[in-house]
Protein backbone atom coordinates (compact mmCIF):
# COMPACT_ATOMS: atom_id res chain seq x y z
CA UNK A 1 0.00 0.00 0.00
CA UNK A 2 2.71 2.70 1.39
CA UNK A 3 6.13 2.43 0.18
CA UNK A 4 9.05 4.81 1.00
CA UNK A 5 12.05 3.69 -0.93
CA UNK A 6 15.73 4.89 -0.59
CA UNK A 7 14.35 8.59 1.39
CA UNK A 8 16.95 10.64 2.13
CA UNK A 9 15.85 13.71 3.51
CA UNK A 10 18.29 17.01 4.61
CA UNK A 11 17.80 19.70 6.61
CA UNK A 12 19.94 22.27 5.10
CA UNK A 13 23.06 20.98 4.74
CA UNK A 14 22.81 18.72 7.28
CA UNK A 15 21.32 14.74 6.04
CA UNK A 16 18.51 13.29 8.75
CA UNK A 17 17.47 10.52 7.08
CA UNK A 18 19.68 7.92 4.80
CA UNK A 19 18.32 5.71 2.44
CA UNK A 20 14.92 4.84 4.42
CA UNK A 21 12.78 1.81 3.63
CA UNK A 22 9.69 1.15 4.82
CA UNK A 23 6.51 -0.19 3.27
CA UNK A 24 2.85 -0.43 5.01
CA UNK A 25 0.62 -3.38 3.91
CA UNK A 26 -3.26 -2.60 3.54
CA UNK A 27 -4.56 -3.10 7.06
CA UNK A 28 -1.99 -3.31 9.28
CA UNK A 29 -0.31 -1.03 12.28
CA UNK A 30 3.40 -0.35 11.98
CA UNK A 31 5.52 1.43 14.61
CA UNK A 32 8.60 3.13 13.90
CA UNK A 33 10.74 3.39 17.34
CA UNK A 34 13.87 5.36 18.24
CA UNK A 35 15.24 7.22 20.11
CA UNK A 36 15.01 11.45 20.17
CA UNK A 37 16.11 12.26 17.34
CA UNK A 38 16.84 9.04 15.33
CA UNK A 39 14.27 11.00 12.32
CA UNK A 40 11.05 9.05 13.07
CA UNK A 41 8.62 12.69 12.89
CA UNK A 42 10.67 13.35 10.04
CA UNK A 43 9.84 9.65 7.61
CA UNK A 44 5.95 10.46 8.72
CA UNK A 45 6.93 14.15 7.09
CA UNK A 46 8.55 12.92 4.00
CA UNK A 47 5.56 10.25 3.63
CA UNK A 48 3.00 12.80 4.02
CA UNK A 49 4.56 15.55 1.51
CA UNK A 50 5.41 18.06 4.50
CA UNK A 51 9.33 17.61 3.94
CA UNK A 52 10.44 16.70 0.75
CA UNK A 53 12.88 14.10 0.92
CA UNK A 54 16.16 14.68 -1.03
CA UNK A 55 16.34 11.06 -2.67
CA UNK A 56 13.65 8.28 -2.62
CA UNK A 57 10.57 7.97 -4.10
CA UNK A 58 7.14 7.72 -1.59
CA UNK A 59 4.46 5.06 -3.49
CA UNK A 60 0.86 4.89 -2.43
CA UNK A 61 -0.63 1.42 -4.34
CA UNK A 62 2.55 1.42 -6.60
CA UNK A 63 1.66 4.83 -8.08
CA UNK A 64 4.60 7.85 -7.27
CA UNK A 65 3.61 10.46 -4.99
CA UNK A 66 6.09 12.99 -5.84
CA UNK A 67 3.97 15.06 -7.94
CA UNK A 68 1.62 14.97 -5.32
CA UNK A 69 1.76 17.99 -2.66
CA UNK A 70 1.01 17.84 1.00
CA UNK A 71 -2.29 19.71 0.46
CA UNK A 72 -3.07 16.86 -2.03
CA UNK A 73 -2.26 13.80 -0.55
CA UNK A 74 -5.60 13.91 1.59
CA UNK A 75 -7.08 13.49 -1.30
CA UNK A 76 -5.15 10.39 -1.96
CA UNK A 77 -6.20 8.61 0.66
CA UNK A 78 -3.09 9.41 3.25
CA UNK A 79 -4.04 11.47 6.48
CA UNK A 80 -1.52 12.59 9.34
CA UNK A 81 -2.10 13.52 13.09
CA UNK A 82 0.66 15.63 13.65
CA UNK A 83 2.71 15.94 16.72
CA UNK A 84 1.51 17.51 20.28
CA UNK A 85 -2.16 17.35 18.68
CA UNK A 86 -1.96 20.49 16.97
CA UNK A 87 -5.79 21.69 16.90
CA UNK A 88 -7.13 24.76 15.93
CA UNK A 89 -7.57 25.79 19.60
CA UNK A 90 -9.72 28.57 19.38
CA UNK A 91 -12.06 26.28 17.52
CA UNK A 92 -14.68 24.21 18.53
CA UNK A 93 -14.19 20.52 18.54
CA UNK A 94 -16.70 20.42 15.62
CA UNK A 95 -15.48 23.12 13.78
CA UNK A 96 -11.70 21.23 14.34
CA UNK A 97 -13.05 17.79 13.36
CA UNK A 98 -15.07 19.05 10.16
CA UNK A 99 -11.67 20.76 8.75
CA UNK A 100 -10.76 17.34 8.58
CA UNK A 101 -12.64 16.60 5.35
CA UNK A 102 -11.29 19.55 3.65
CA UNK A 103 -10.04 17.12 1.01
CA UNK A 104 -12.98 15.72 0.48
CA UNK A 105 -16.26 16.59 -1.35
CA UNK A 106 -18.68 18.56 0.70
CA UNK A 107 -21.57 16.18 0.76
CA UNK A 108 -19.50 13.52 2.21
CA UNK A 109 -19.05 15.38 5.38
CA UNK A 110 -22.35 14.94 7.15
CA UNK A 111 -21.80 11.26 6.65
CA UNK A 112 -17.83 10.97 7.88
CA UNK A 113 -18.92 13.09 11.11
CA UNK A 114 -21.19 10.27 11.74
CA UNK A 115 -18.74 7.64 11.06
CA UNK A 116 -16.17 9.35 13.26
CA UNK A 117 -18.40 10.07 15.98
CA UNK A 118 -19.19 6.24 16.10
CA UNK A 119 -15.72 5.35 16.63
CA UNK A 120 -15.16 8.11 19.09
CA UNK A 121 -18.27 8.53 20.38
CA UNK A 122 -17.12 10.18 23.69
CA UNK A 123 -16.15 13.36 21.75
CA UNK A 124 -20.22 13.92 21.01
CA UNK A 125 -20.75 15.37 24.22
CA UNK A 126 -17.72 17.79 24.08
CA UNK A 127 -18.55 19.22 20.27
CA UNK A 128 -19.23 22.54 21.20
CA UNK A 129 -16.44 23.06 23.90
CA UNK A 130 -13.27 25.18 22.69
CA UNK A 131 -10.77 22.92 21.39
CA UNK A 132 -8.27 24.67 23.17
CA UNK A 133 -9.88 24.15 26.67
CA UNK A 134 -10.22 20.08 26.33
CA UNK A 135 -7.49 18.03 28.70
CA UNK A 136 -4.60 15.94 26.36
CA UNK A 137 -6.30 13.24 25.75
CA UNK A 138 -9.65 14.64 24.69
CA UNK A 139 -7.53 16.66 22.23
CA UNK A 140 -5.83 13.41 20.74
CA UNK A 141 -9.14 12.15 20.40
CA UNK A 142 -9.96 15.56 18.39
CA UNK A 143 -7.28 15.23 16.62
CA UNK A 144 -7.79 11.08 15.67
CA UNK A 145 -10.85 12.27 14.66
CA UNK A 146 -9.74 15.28 12.14
CA UNK A 147 -7.37 12.70 10.53
CA UNK A 148 -10.31 10.13 10.14
CA UNK A 149 -12.50 12.78 8.34
CA UNK A 150 -10.17 12.38 5.70
CA UNK A 151 -11.39 8.88 5.05
CA UNK A 152 -7.76 7.71 4.77
CA UNK A 153 -6.55 4.28 3.65
CA UNK A 154 -3.36 4.96 5.52
CA UNK A 155 -3.21 7.33 8.87
CA UNK A 156 -0.07 8.59 9.85
CA UNK A 157 0.41 9.23 13.54
CA UNK A 158 3.22 11.41 14.81
CA UNK A 159 3.88 10.38 18.37
CA UNK A 160 0.20 10.45 19.49
CA UNK A 161 0.53 9.43 22.93
CA UNK A 162 2.94 11.85 23.83
CA UNK A 163 1.99 13.82 27.26
CA UNK A 164 -0.50 11.07 27.65
CA UNK A 165 -1.57 9.36 31.28
CA UNK A 166 -1.28 5.34 31.16
CA UNK A 167 -4.83 5.22 31.48
CA UNK A 168 -5.15 7.78 28.42
CA UNK A 169 -2.49 5.82 26.25
CA UNK A 170 -4.76 2.82 27.16
CA UNK A 171 -7.75 4.26 25.32
CA UNK A 172 -5.91 6.04 22.42
CA UNK A 173 -4.14 2.18 21.53
CA UNK A 174 -7.39 0.73 22.30
CA UNK A 175 -9.24 3.37 19.58
CA UNK A 176 -5.88 3.17 17.30
CA UNK A 177 -6.96 -0.75 17.02
CA UNK A 178 -10.63 -0.06 16.37
CA UNK A 179 -9.78 2.29 13.40
CA UNK A 180 -7.32 -0.47 12.18
CA UNK A 181 -10.29 -3.11 12.77
CA UNK A 182 -12.38 -0.20 9.80
CA UNK A 183 -9.55 -1.29 7.19
CA UNK A 184 -7.48 1.73 8.52
CA UNK A 185 -3.63 1.37 7.68
CA UNK A 186 -1.61 3.18 10.49
CA UNK A 187 2.07 4.09 10.40
CA UNK A 188 2.94 5.53 13.38
CA UNK A 189 6.04 6.69 15.45
CA UNK A 190 6.48 6.33 19.62
CA UNK A 191 9.67 6.30 21.91
CA UNK A 192 8.49 3.30 24.04
CA UNK A 193 9.02 0.36 22.43
CA UNK A 194 6.87 -1.95 24.70
CA UNK A 195 3.88 0.26 23.87
CA UNK A 196 5.20 0.31 20.06
CA UNK A 197 5.91 -3.30 19.22
CA UNK A 198 3.27 -4.36 21.20
CA UNK A 199 0.42 -2.37 19.25
CA UNK A 200 1.75 -2.94 15.83
CA UNK A 201 1.53 -5.96 13.69
CA UNK A 202 5.44 -4.82 12.45
CA UNK A 203 7.62 -2.04 13.60
CA UNK A 204 11.09 -0.53 12.31
CA UNK A 205 13.85 0.66 14.52
CA UNK A 206 15.37 4.06 13.69
CA UNK A 207 18.44 4.96 15.12
CA UNK A 208 20.75 8.38 13.52
CA UNK A 209 17.87 8.46 10.68
CA UNK A 210 18.52 5.09 9.59
CA UNK A 211 16.71 2.21 9.72
CA UNK A 212 18.57 -0.42 11.55
CA UNK A 213 16.18 -3.41 12.22
CA UNK A 214 13.01 -4.05 11.47
CA UNK A 215 10.17 -7.49 11.57
CA UNK A 216 6.74 -8.21 13.67
CA UNK A 217 6.19 -6.61 16.16
CA UNK A 218 6.55 -9.72 18.39
CA UNK A 219 10.18 -10.27 16.85
CA UNK A 220 10.81 -6.60 17.47
CA UNK A 221 10.57 -7.35 21.21
CA UNK A 222 12.07 -10.50 21.34
CA UNK A 223 15.31 -9.02 19.65
CA UNK A 224 18.25 -8.81 22.11
CA UNK A 225 19.27 -5.67 21.27
CA UNK A 226 15.54 -4.22 21.49
CA UNK A 227 15.57 -5.88 24.91
CA UNK A 228 19.11 -4.86 25.66
CA UNK A 229 18.70 -1.20 24.64
CA UNK A 230 15.16 -0.14 24.55
CA UNK A 231 13.83 -2.38 27.69
CA UNK A 232 16.35 -2.24 29.90
CA UNK A 233 16.57 -6.14 29.93
CA UNK A 234 19.90 -7.76 30.99
CA UNK A 235 20.81 -10.81 28.72
CA UNK A 236 21.03 -13.08 31.52
CA UNK A 237 18.09 -11.93 33.09
CA UNK A 238 16.17 -12.80 29.68
CA UNK A 239 17.82 -16.35 29.24
CA UNK B 1 -15.88 30.33 14.62
CA UNK B 2 -17.73 31.56 18.11
CA UNK B 3 -14.59 33.89 18.92
CA UNK B 4 -14.78 35.73 15.45
CA UNK B 5 -18.66 35.86 14.56
CA UNK B 6 -20.17 36.06 18.68
CA UNK B 7 -22.88 33.88 19.20
CA UNK B 8 -25.57 35.00 17.03
CA UNK B 9 -24.17 36.42 14.37
CA UNK B 10 -27.41 36.52 11.62
CA UNK B 11 -29.63 38.24 14.88
CA UNK B 12 -26.48 40.79 15.64
CA UNK B 13 -26.87 41.75 11.70
CA UNK B 14 -30.31 42.05 12.54
CA UNK B 15 -30.18 44.10 14.81
CA UNK B 16 -27.41 46.33 13.26
CA UNK B 17 -29.85 46.96 10.17
CA UNK B 18 -32.86 47.49 12.35
CA UNK B 19 -30.97 50.23 14.32
CA UNK B 20 -29.69 51.54 10.67
CA UNK B 21 -33.23 51.95 9.60
CA UNK B 22 -34.27 53.61 13.71
CA UNK B 23 -31.74 56.00 12.94
CA UNK B 24 -33.59 56.98 9.65
CA UNK B 25 -36.74 58.49 11.63
CA UNK B 26 -34.81 59.95 13.56
CA UNK B 27 -34.81 63.89 13.26
CA UNK B 28 -31.36 63.71 13.11
CA UNK B 29 -29.01 67.04 12.08
CA UNK B 30 -26.82 67.18 9.10
CA UNK B 31 -23.49 67.29 11.13
CA UNK B 32 -24.62 63.96 13.01
CA UNK B 33 -25.58 62.30 9.40
CA UNK B 34 -22.22 63.42 8.39
CA UNK B 35 -20.68 61.66 11.14
CA UNK B 36 -22.53 58.52 10.93
CA UNK B 37 -21.58 58.49 7.24
CA UNK B 38 -18.15 58.81 7.75
CA UNK B 39 -17.78 56.32 10.45
CA UNK B 40 -19.78 53.55 8.21
CA UNK B 41 -17.38 54.39 5.13
CA UNK B 42 -14.31 53.68 7.78
CA UNK B 43 -16.38 50.73 8.95
CA UNK B 44 -16.72 49.02 5.84
CA UNK B 45 -12.52 49.84 5.22
CA UNK B 46 -11.73 48.34 8.48
CA UNK B 47 -13.92 45.51 7.69
CA UNK B 48 -11.97 45.08 4.73
CA UNK B 49 -8.82 45.17 6.39
CA UNK B 50 -9.86 43.22 9.29
CA UNK B 51 -10.33 40.07 7.24
CA UNK B 52 -6.44 40.32 6.97
CA UNK B 53 -5.19 41.33 9.74
CA UNK B 54 -7.72 39.87 12.11
CA UNK B 55 -9.19 37.23 11.10
CA UNK B 56 -5.96 35.76 8.58
CA UNK B 57 -3.53 36.98 11.12
CA UNK B 58 -1.34 39.05 8.51
CA UNK B 59 -0.01 42.15 9.91
CA UNK B 60 -0.20 44.00 6.98
CA UNK B 61 -0.05 47.88 7.36
CA UNK B 62 -0.08 48.77 4.33
CA UNK B 63 -4.13 48.80 3.43
CA UNK B 64 -4.99 52.46 3.52
CA UNK B 65 -2.56 51.88 -0.14
CA UNK B 66 -5.81 50.39 -1.56
CA UNK B 67 -8.08 53.33 0.00
CA UNK B 68 -6.27 55.59 -1.81
CA UNK B 69 -5.87 53.46 -5.19
CA UNK B 70 -10.01 52.94 -5.03
CA UNK B 71 -10.70 56.51 -4.29
CA UNK B 72 -8.58 58.15 -6.91
CA UNK B 73 -9.07 55.46 -9.88
CA UNK B 74 -12.80 55.81 -9.30
CA UNK B 75 -12.36 59.69 -8.94
CA UNK B 76 -10.35 59.71 -11.91
CA UNK B 77 -12.51 57.50 -14.56
CA UNK B 78 -15.58 59.71 -13.27
CA UNK B 79 -13.98 63.39 -13.56
CA UNK B 80 -11.97 62.70 -16.58
CA UNK B 81 -13.95 59.99 -18.29
CA UNK B 82 -17.11 61.27 -17.36
CA UNK B 83 -18.32 58.01 -16.58
CA UNK B 84 -21.35 57.38 -13.80
CA UNK B 85 -19.67 56.57 -10.03
CA UNK B 86 -21.98 54.13 -9.81
CA UNK B 87 -19.79 52.04 -11.90
CA UNK B 88 -16.45 53.69 -11.46
CA UNK B 89 -16.45 52.95 -7.74
CA UNK B 90 -16.10 48.70 -9.24
CA UNK B 91 -13.62 49.67 -11.11
CA UNK B 92 -11.68 51.21 -7.96
CA UNK B 93 -12.88 48.25 -6.11
CA UNK B 94 -11.32 45.83 -8.82
CA UNK B 95 -7.79 47.62 -9.23
CA UNK B 96 -7.53 47.67 -5.87
CA UNK B 97 -8.11 44.49 -5.27
CA UNK B 98 -5.75 43.64 -8.40
CA UNK B 99 -3.07 45.82 -6.59
CA UNK B 100 -3.86 43.53 -3.47
CA UNK B 101 -2.98 40.54 -5.22
CA UNK B 102 0.35 41.82 -7.40
CA UNK B 103 1.53 43.02 -3.61
CA UNK B 104 0.58 40.16 -1.93
CA UNK B 105 2.41 37.60 -4.48
CA UNK B 106 5.63 38.72 -2.77
CA UNK B 107 4.79 39.83 0.45
CA UNK B 108 3.28 36.36 1.71
CA UNK B 109 6.08 34.50 1.20
CA UNK B 110 7.70 36.21 3.99
CA UNK B 111 7.52 34.49 7.41
CA UNK B 112 8.62 37.38 9.48
CA UNK B 113 5.60 39.64 10.40
CA UNK B 114 7.87 42.65 11.40
CA UNK B 115 8.99 42.73 7.59
CA UNK B 116 5.41 41.80 6.28
CA UNK B 117 4.34 45.22 8.50
CA UNK B 118 7.55 47.31 7.12
CA UNK B 119 7.01 46.40 3.08
CA UNK B 120 3.24 46.79 3.58
CA UNK B 121 3.71 50.14 5.14
CA UNK B 122 6.44 51.19 2.23
CA UNK B 123 4.18 49.92 -0.40
CA UNK B 124 1.29 52.74 1.04
CA UNK B 125 4.49 55.52 1.10
CA UNK B 126 4.97 54.73 -2.38
CA UNK B 127 1.41 54.80 -3.42
CA UNK B 128 1.24 58.12 -1.77
CA UNK B 129 4.07 59.59 -3.68
CA UNK B 130 2.97 58.20 -6.93
CA UNK B 131 -0.84 60.04 -6.48
CA UNK B 132 1.14 63.27 -5.23
CA UNK B 133 3.54 63.57 -7.72
CA UNK B 134 1.17 63.08 -10.75
CA UNK B 135 -0.05 66.29 -10.46
CA UNK B 136 -1.48 67.14 -13.60
CA UNK B 137 -4.01 64.30 -12.74
CA UNK B 138 -4.79 64.46 -9.25
CA UNK B 139 -2.79 67.96 -8.43
CA UNK B 140 -1.00 66.47 -5.68
CA UNK B 141 -0.98 68.12 -2.36
CA UNK B 142 -3.29 70.99 -3.50
CA UNK B 143 -6.35 68.69 -3.59
CA UNK B 144 -8.11 66.93 -6.39
CA UNK B 145 -11.40 68.77 -6.30
CA UNK B 146 -14.37 68.79 -8.46
CA UNK B 147 -14.91 64.62 -8.11
CA UNK B 148 -18.67 64.21 -9.00
CA UNK B 149 -21.01 62.65 -6.50
CA UNK B 150 -23.40 59.58 -7.29
CA UNK B 151 -25.48 60.09 -10.23
CA UNK B 152 -29.24 61.05 -8.09
CA UNK B 153 -31.77 58.34 -7.70
CA UNK B 154 -35.99 59.12 -8.62
CA UNK B 155 -38.20 57.30 -6.83
CA UNK B 156 -41.45 59.04 -8.87
CA UNK B 157 -41.85 62.61 -7.48
CA UNK B 158 -38.89 62.02 -4.90
CA UNK B 159 -34.87 62.79 -6.07
CA UNK B 160 -32.46 61.49 -3.63
CA UNK B 161 -29.27 63.07 -4.17
CA UNK B 162 -25.72 62.53 -3.19
CA UNK B 163 -22.35 64.01 -1.70
CA UNK B 164 -21.74 66.79 1.06
CA UNK B 165 -24.35 68.85 1.45
CA UNK B 166 -26.79 66.02 0.85
CA UNK B 167 -26.23 64.39 4.01
CA UNK B 168 -29.73 62.02 4.51
CA UNK B 169 -29.11 60.38 0.81
CA UNK B 170 -25.67 59.39 1.53
CA UNK B 171 -25.94 58.39 5.00
CA UNK B 172 -28.84 56.24 3.09
CA UNK B 173 -26.35 54.81 0.63
CA UNK B 174 -23.39 54.17 2.27
CA UNK B 175 -25.32 52.50 4.82
CA UNK B 176 -26.61 50.12 2.00
CA UNK B 177 -23.07 49.87 0.84
CA UNK B 178 -22.05 48.87 4.45
CA UNK B 179 -24.62 46.55 4.71
CA UNK B 180 -24.14 44.94 1.51
CA UNK B 181 -20.47 44.52 2.35
CA UNK B 182 -20.97 43.10 5.89
CA UNK B 183 -23.94 40.63 4.56
CA UNK B 184 -21.71 39.22 2.04
CA UNK B 185 -18.43 38.82 4.99
CA UNK B 186 -21.12 37.08 7.57
CA UNK B 187 -21.91 34.53 4.88
CA UNK B 188 -18.33 34.13 3.81
CA UNK B 189 -17.38 33.26 7.28
CA UNK B 190 -20.20 31.32 8.36
CA UNK B 191 -19.04 29.02 5.24
CA UNK B 192 -16.34 26.71 4.47
CA UNK B 193 -13.80 29.92 3.85
CA UNK B 194 -14.21 31.07 7.33
CA UNK B 195 -13.29 27.94 8.82
CA UNK B 196 -10.43 28.13 6.75
CA UNK B 197 -9.24 31.46 7.47
CA UNK B 198 -9.15 30.73 10.83
CA UNK B 199 -7.59 27.44 10.51
CA UNK B 200 -4.88 29.33 8.65
CA UNK B 201 -4.01 31.69 11.21
CA UNK B 202 -4.60 29.11 14.15
CA UNK B 203 -1.83 27.00 12.81
CA UNK B 204 -0.53 27.30 9.05
CA UNK B 205 0.98 23.68 9.47
CA UNK B 206 -1.84 21.92 11.01
CA UNK B 207 -4.14 23.77 7.79
CA UNK B 208 -1.68 22.52 5.29
CA UNK B 209 -1.84 18.95 6.82
CA UNK B 210 -5.53 18.75 6.06
CA UNK B 211 -5.02 19.93 2.41
CA UNK B 212 -5.90 22.86 2.84
CA UNK B 213 -2.98 25.14 0.50
CA UNK B 214 -2.74 28.31 2.68
CA UNK B 215 -0.61 30.41 -0.10
CA UNK B 216 -3.54 30.55 -2.30
CA UNK B 217 -6.05 30.94 0.41
CA UNK B 218 -3.92 33.96 2.07
CA UNK B 219 -3.72 35.48 -1.61
CA UNK B 220 -7.36 35.29 -2.25
CA UNK B 221 -8.12 37.01 1.29
CA UNK B 222 -5.66 39.34 0.71
CA UNK B 223 -7.23 40.66 -2.95
CA UNK B 224 -10.93 40.48 -1.23
CA UNK B 225 -9.80 42.32 1.36
CA UNK B 226 -7.99 45.18 -0.39
CA UNK B 227 -10.97 44.98 -3.11
CA UNK B 228 -13.55 45.71 0.10
CA UNK B 229 -11.19 48.77 1.14
CA UNK B 230 -10.47 50.04 -2.48
CA UNK B 231 -14.71 50.22 -2.76
CA UNK B 232 -14.68 52.07 0.52
CA UNK B 233 -12.05 54.29 -0.87
CA UNK B 234 -14.20 54.84 -3.78
CA UNK B 235 -17.30 55.87 -1.85
CA UNK B 236 -15.13 58.05 0.47
CA UNK B 237 -14.21 59.72 -3.02
CA UNK B 238 -17.79 60.62 -4.41
CA UNK B 239 -18.86 61.26 -0.92
CA UNK B 240 -16.46 64.02 0.32
CA UNK B 241 -15.71 65.25 -3.55
CA UNK B 242 -12.32 66.31 -2.66
CA UNK B 243 -9.10 64.09 -2.48
CA UNK B 244 -5.33 64.38 -1.25
CA UNK B 245 -2.89 61.62 -1.23
CA UNK B 246 -1.96 62.95 2.29
CA UNK B 247 -5.55 62.51 3.30
CA UNK B 248 -5.98 59.16 1.83
CA UNK B 249 -2.81 57.60 2.13
CA UNK B 250 -0.75 59.47 4.74
CA UNK B 251 0.25 57.99 8.24
CA UNK B 252 -3.00 59.63 10.05
CA UNK B 253 -4.90 57.10 8.31
CA UNK B 254 -3.33 54.95 9.03
CA UNK B 255 -3.36 54.86 12.39
CA UNK B 256 -7.06 56.07 12.37
CA UNK B 257 -8.02 52.64 11.24
CA UNK B 258 -5.86 50.81 12.56
CA UNK B 259 -7.39 52.08 16.08
CA UNK B 260 -10.36 51.64 14.71
CA UNK B 261 -9.92 47.66 14.36
CA UNK B 262 -7.80 47.75 17.66
CA UNK B 263 -10.17 48.98 19.73
CA UNK B 264 -13.47 47.31 18.26
CA UNK B 265 -12.16 44.15 18.49
CA UNK B 266 -8.98 42.77 15.84
CA UNK B 267 -10.49 39.57 14.34
CA UNK B 268 -13.98 40.26 15.28
CA UNK B 269 -16.60 40.73 12.88
CA UNK B 270 -18.73 43.40 14.55
CA UNK B 271 -15.51 44.41 15.67
CA UNK B 272 -15.02 47.48 13.08
CA UNK B 273 -18.09 48.67 13.37
CA UNK B 274 -17.80 49.25 16.98
CA UNK B 275 -14.35 51.00 16.36
CA UNK B 276 -15.76 52.64 13.58
CA UNK B 277 -18.67 54.24 15.75
CA UNK B 278 -16.87 54.94 19.00
CA UNK B 279 -13.58 56.80 17.43
CA UNK B 280 -15.30 58.61 14.36
CA UNK B 281 -17.74 60.12 16.75
CA UNK B 282 -15.27 60.69 19.73
CA UNK B 283 -13.10 62.72 17.44
CA UNK B 284 -15.36 64.66 16.39
CA UNK B 285 -16.77 65.21 19.84
CA UNK B 286 -13.50 66.01 20.78
CA UNK B 287 -13.24 69.46 18.46
CA UNK B 288 -14.27 71.24 21.74
CA UNK B 289 -10.90 70.57 23.19
CA UNK B 290 -8.75 72.73 20.42
CA UNK B 291 -5.15 71.73 20.53
CA UNK B 292 -5.53 68.94 23.06
CA UNK B 293 -8.28 67.23 20.90
CA UNK B 294 -5.36 64.64 19.14
CA UNK B 295 -3.96 64.41 22.99
CA UNK B 296 -7.26 63.53 24.27
CA UNK B 297 -8.02 61.04 21.37
CA UNK B 298 -5.08 59.09 21.84
CA UNK B 299 -5.43 58.95 25.70
CA UNK B 300 -8.98 57.23 24.93
CA UNK B 301 -6.78 54.65 22.56
CA UNK B 302 -4.74 53.86 25.19
CA UNK B 303 -7.15 53.51 27.94
CA UNK B 304 -9.23 51.23 25.77
CA UNK B 305 -6.30 49.01 25.00
CA UNK B 306 -5.45 48.71 28.58
CA UNK B 307 -9.11 47.97 29.77
CA UNK B 308 -10.01 45.91 26.40
CA UNK B 309 -7.51 44.50 24.93
CA UNK B 310 -9.64 42.52 23.58
CA UNK B 311 -11.50 45.40 21.96
CA UNK B 312 -15.15 45.99 22.29
CA UNK B 313 -16.48 43.33 20.51
CA UNK B 314 -14.06 40.98 22.70
CA UNK B 315 -15.54 42.45 25.81
CA UNK B 316 -18.58 41.55 24.86
CA UNK B 317 -17.52 37.85 23.50
CA UNK B 318 -15.94 37.25 27.00
CA UNK B 319 -18.53 38.25 29.05
CA UNK B 320 -20.76 36.11 26.94
CA UNK B 321 -18.74 32.89 27.76
CA UNK B 322 -18.19 33.31 31.26
CA UNK B 323 -21.74 33.46 31.73
CA UNK B 324 -22.48 30.72 29.59
CA UNK B 325 -19.34 28.52 31.19
CA UNK B 326 -18.03 27.88 27.65
CA UNK B 327 -15.62 25.28 27.26
CA UNK B 328 -15.03 22.18 29.33
CA UNK B 329 -12.70 20.60 31.55
CA UNK B 330 -10.88 23.88 31.74
CA UNK B 331 -9.27 22.50 34.88
CA UNK B 332 -7.99 19.59 34.02
CA UNK B 333 -4.17 19.92 31.67
CA UNK B 334 -3.56 16.21 30.55
CA UNK B 335 -5.48 13.08 30.56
Amino acid sequence: MLRLEGIDVHYGATQVLWSVDMRVAEGEIVAIMGPNGSGKSTVLKAAMGLKAPSGGRVLLDGREMQDASATERPRHGMAIVLERRRLFPRMSVHENIVLGAYARPARETKGSLEWVLGLLPDLREHLDATAGKLSGGQQQMVAIARGLMARPRVLLMDEPFLGLSPAMVKTVSAIMRTINGEGVAILFNEQDAKLSFALSHRGYLLESGRVILSGSGQEMLDHPEVKRVYLGVREEAAR
Amino acid sequence: MTEILGRRPALSFLICVGLFLLTLVLPLNDYVLHILTLSLIFAIFASGWNLTLGILGLKTLGHHAFFAIGAYLSAIAAFYGGVSPWLTIWVGAVLAALAGLLIGLPILRIRSMPHVAIVTLAFAEIVRLIFSNLKDITRGELGFWGIPPFDPVSFGETTIRFGLGNAWGSFILVGLFFFAVQGGLLLLLRSRPGLTFAAIRDSEAAAESLGINFGAWKLAAFALSAGIVGLSGAIYAHYVMILTPTSVAGPEMLITLLAIIIVGGAGRFFGPLYGALLLTGSLELLREFGDYRMLLYGALVIGFVFVAPQGIAGLKFDRLRRRRGHGTNESSSSA
